[in-house]
């Protein structure tokens, strides 16, 4: 399987590409022969769509013989089934939108197709983004490539175990709370969450608005500069998309990175997190530090209180976000409903799983009157303490290094029965969403048991070029990202 | 704070879900234990912080204007739909009846 060339890099793809010593149909089909055979028992595509893929790397060949130059021309990629694909079913992991098959493409879909990517199918996650592991999918269980008895992470499972099993090149995903940067730190991948109004998210079925976020997952620090330059940038119809202009990711990365602060929180170190990540992190300091990167401890003191605030404030905006399911509009309608009222109820009912229908409840309950100032407007406030207390970092370094997950990856089933546990798996994730600041995972080692580490870098606001640049650094002293797990 | 079955049945009739018998005894549980973790954001003082209500920078104005689709999009719109008939999204009668 070695010489496959889809075990190559995104950015190799292209260079085979561009040298012609493989052609886009050439390279779509060997990928597509990769996930027919390793997705039996991985599953992390809901959908596949070979005669459009292949259609499309035609048409990229086609361009390529014309002469024309497009930043992702011909490479295979895939993505969350929460993007809108037009003509292509979308459901989001959840029943109640089987059967929907979208009339446009997502705004983050449509760069990838201009830039001249394929896409080859829809991949599983969380149903509406909601979970950590990808079990709340109402359809299959996605497993991690690395040992299929755990799980891939979530919600964005399915992205970070197709990009890991080298089922397609890159992938798109989306968090909310830590939904792209956990699976990838889970499956031995590069994930980053961009700043809040980096990329615009139309076309992307909303969870939480002021805290969902599209990014890449790739397998190197360089590819998701690549894609990310692909997807940012302002989208009039996304109202909170940034009119900033979007620097080249790329021109960044190759710098010298001496001289670069970095803060080390104490608050992200803490009694109970596996042995194993906290040695991994801990050596990523010293790689830095001989890279002439000065390591400094920092303190976020609000940290602790980040997961409570996010399962006040997520709910909340979801069980509003999600009030448009109703049976009338998309997806399914419950066949029993005899009046408007009960079209409504029995539709979600049968067509919501257990936890998005626990976190509808807890949304509808801090939002119902006499409890708002208690729940969401205290939950607001305390956000803005996590807020400043970044500020309050970055005033004396260029970004803030940390663990992604406090473990590896878990066991299949380990923590379905306990939400809570599950809730606390994203306590080093959250804290980003909640400031609205970029986040990239980078793979930095792995178990006794094999399983994947990852490590984070948080940046300023607009600063992806600075994460990126550090975490190629990384990439350019280890062979982490190098590895491929068997099959 | 901490809710009842009562009060759990209640919530699901406000968003629209009704909950088997036997599973609204067990949401009450999980709620009750979720609400409990959240209790801990009381310890904060936070009576001269104002809240996020805008992140990183303030969202761009633009011009309310209507934008035009194509009539197949609409089109689309309509087949995607559980019901639908010339233009419209049918549900059952609301008004009048029985």
């Amino acid at each position: 399987m070695a010489d496959s060339p889809c075990e190559r890099t995104l950015t190799e793809q292209l260079e085979l590409l561009n040298r012609g010593e493989i052609s886009s149909e050439d390279l779509t089909r060997a990928t597509l022969d990769r996930v027919q055979k390793s997705d039996a028992a991985i599953r992390s595509y809901l959908r596949v769509s070979e005669a459009t893929a292949l259609l499309a790397a035609r048409e990229a060949d086609a361009r390529r013989a014309r002469g024309e130059k497009a930043a992702l021309l011909g490479v295979p990629v895939a993505v969350k089934d929460i993007f809108l694909t037009q003509g292509v079913e979308t459901t989001c992991s959840s029943r109640i939108l089987e059967g929907y098959v979208p009339p446009y493409d997502a705004h983050a879909v449509s760069r990838l197709k201009a830039a001249g990517a394929v896409i080859l199918g829809k991949l599983n996650m969380d149903e509406f983004a909601m979970g950590s592991s990808t079990e709340t999918s109402a359809f299959q269980l996605t497993r991690n490539p690395w040992n299929l008895d755990y799980i891939p992470g979530g919600s964005s499972g399915g992205s970070a175990s197709a990009v890991a099993a080298r089922q397609c090149a890159a992938s798109l995903g989306t968090d909310t709370g830590g939904s792209i940067r956990q699976p990838a730190a889970l499956c031995g991948v590069v994930g980053m969450k961009p700043t809040y109004g980096r990329v615009s998210r139309y076309g992307v079925m909303a969870f939480a608005s002021s805290l969902d976020q599209v990014g890449p997952l790739t397998r190197t620090v360089e590819d998701c500069a690549r894609v990310l330059g692909v997807i940012a940038g302002r989208d009039p119809r996304d109202s909170t998309s940034s009119e900033r202009a979007v620097p080249d990711y790329l021109a960044s990365i190759g710098k010298r990175v001496k001289g670069f602060k970095l803060g080390v929180p104490k608050e992200y170190f803490i009694p109970g997190m596996d042995r194993e990540v906290k040695a991994a992190v801990e050596a990523v300091v010293s790689v830095y530090e001989r890279m002439g990167v000065s390591c400094n401890p920092v303190s976020l003191p609000h940290t602790e209180y980040a997961v409570a605030t996010y399962y006040i404030i997520a709910p909340a905006e979801a069980s509003s976000n999600l009030a448009r399911y109703d049976g009338v509009r998309y997806g399914k309608r419950a066949q029993d409903a005899k009046t408007l009222h009960e079209v409504y109820e029995k539709s979600r009912s049968q067509g919501f799983g257990r936890e998005v229908t626990r976190r509808m409840m807890l949304g509808t309950y801090v939002l119902s009157a006499g409890y708002y100032d208690a729940y969401y407007r205290k939950a607001q406030k305390v956000r803005t303490l996590i807020l400043r207390d970044f500020e309050a970092a970055f005033e004396k370094v260029d970004a803030i290094l940390t663990p992604v997950s406090p473990t590896p990856a878990f066991k299949i089933g380990e923590k379905t029965d306990d939400p809570l546990a599950m809730y606390l798996s994203d306590i080093f994730t959250i804290p980003t969403n909640l400031a609205g600041l970029p986040g990239i995972s980078v793979p930095c080692g792995f178990s006794s048991g094999g399983l994947p580490i990852g490590f984070q870098l948080i940046g300023k606001a607009f600063d992806e070029a600075t994460l990126l640049q550090l975490g190629h650094a990384y990439q350019g002293e280890t062979d982490w990202h190098c590895r491929a797990p068997n099959g | 704070m901490s809710v009842s079955e009562a009060d759990v049945k209640k919530i699901a009739h406000l968003a629209r879900l009704s909950l088997a018998p036997e599973d609204t005894a067990r949401y009450t549980e999980e709620l009750n234990r979720i609400l409990g973790y959240v209790e801990t954001l009381k310890r904060l003082n936070t009576d001269a912080v104002p809240p996020t209500t805008e992140l990183v920078e303030p969202s761009p104005w633009r011009a309310d204007e209507a934008h035009l689709s194509d009539a197949s999009l609409k089109e689309a719109v309509f087949q995607a739909a559980p019901d639908a008939e010339g233009g419209a999204f049918l549900v059952p009668q609301v008004i009048g009846g029985e």
